[in-house]
């Protein structure tokens, strides 16, 4: 192939280089590069998602802010995984969360129309349900973990899982996540330490 | 009161989604129809806005001008408590409008049938100017700069300017909304 992008978006779509030609060759013309410096956003609240992201470079984190204007992380994206506000993207409507870029990225995006065309090749059916299965079992286990974890719990069980990536972030953006706070956090991590 | 420039972003990319599900698709007879002699058409609200944005916008660039960037993003400010009793005193609540106001004389809008285009274009370029300062107020140390308000004896800071500008266009949002409410197609 030695097209760097056109393997990383292969290898997320779990794409054959020689039985899937067809939709590689959707994919190349159709995905748009686009790149963020640190601390940019990527998708404003209110606005909506114009693009399904697969990240090539980068940390990004999807957060809101709650009424009392504090930032609530719900996710996060990082080289090689999916990224873009999904319900915005999906439903055309605007999104109730930020996506901003942690560390300077570069994210391949499709847009809707492009991304439901894509969707009709068979291949990608079948990498859809496993894909949204994959989201729904990881949303349900963190679930879990948020309501029946405690702080020190939850921690051990993000580092035992957590992408390189995501370590050199700001602790408040890991905190949050782990809906605990900054000071919490950063006790658990020196004591692991 | 303190504001988060996130936040503010977000009340402002809804006025975004109002102008393009509410007002856009207005005919230019709607736009300029007045419910009653003494109100404003839909037109001649966005036009006020323009007005109040063509007296901030120069007080704006020269306070952002020269901003250095900040090491580390600002996202929550202070703001000043008399300010703070200003900001709250334009506001709405909810879908009221609570104090009425005389607007000055210079922010009294005109708008002829010619210029309805010209009006909502140079909205839409507003709202743009707009939300990007409040974008650029996370990331540029610009606090403390001050921004002279209409009214000679008062200045605002930046961000209590930027608070004080969405919450008069959110009042006039409101405004807008229930003159739209009464259009003949929509009452």
């Amino acid at each position: 192939m030695n097209d760097p992008k056109l393997e990383l978006v292969a290898r997320f779509f779990q794409l054959d280089p020689t039985e899937d030609k067809k939709v590689l060759a959707f994919l190349k013309d159709r995905l748009v590069t686009r790149t963020f410096a640190a601390r940019e956003l990527v998708t404003e609240a209110g606005r909506k998602e114009r693009y399904f992201y697969i990240v090539e470079e980068g940390v990004q984190a999807m957060y809101l802010i709650d009424g009392a204007g504090d930032k609530v992380v719900l996710a996060f994206s990082f080289s090689g995984s999916p990224s873009g506000i999904y319900d915005s993207f999906m439903y055309e409507t605007a999104s109730l969360s930020f996506l901003e870029a942690l560390k300077p990225s570069t994210l391949h995006g499709i847009t809707r129309s492009d991304f439901i065309e894509l969707m009709e090749y068979p291949v990608m059916l079948r990498w859809k349900a496993r894909f949204f299965e994959n989201i729904l079992l990881g949303r349900l286990s963190r679930e879990v973990e948020l309501l029946t974890l405690s702080a020190k719990e939850r921690y051990e069980a993000f580092v035992a899982r957590c992408p390189p990536p995501l370590l050199t972030i700001p602790q408040k953006y890991l905190a949050s996540y782990l809906n605990m706070t900054p000071e919490t956090f950063s006790r658990l991590r020196s004591l692991r330490d | 009161m303190k504001v988060n420039f996130l936040q503010l972003l977000q009340e402002s990319n809804q006025i975004d989604e109002c102008l393009e599900k509410e007002v856009m698709l207005l005919s230019d007879e709607d736009l300029r129809l007045r419910p009653d002699d003494k109100s404003w058409s839909v037109i001649e609200v966005i036009d006020h806005l323009n007005l109040t944005f063509d007296l901030y916008k120069p007080r704006l660039d020269q306070a952002f001008s020269g901003a250095e960037e900040r090491i580390e993003v600002r996202e929550e400010v202070s703001l000043r408590a008399t300010r703070s009793l200003m900001i709250q005193s334009v506001a709405p609540k909810g879908n009221k409008r609570p104090f009425k106001m005389k607007t000055f004389d210079f922010f009294n809008p005109e708008v002829s049938d010619a210029e309805v285009e010209k009006v909502l274009a140079q909205y839409k370029k507003y709202r743009v100017i707009f939300n990007q300062y409040l974008k650029d107020a996370r990331t540029r140390d610009v606090d403390l700069r001050v921004v002279p308000s209409a009214i000679k004896q008062i200045s605002f800071r930046v961000p209590e300017a930027l608070k004080f500008l969405l919450s008069h266009e959110q009042r006039h949002i409101v405004q807008l909304r229930e003159i739209i409410a009464v259009l003949p197609e929509h009452a």
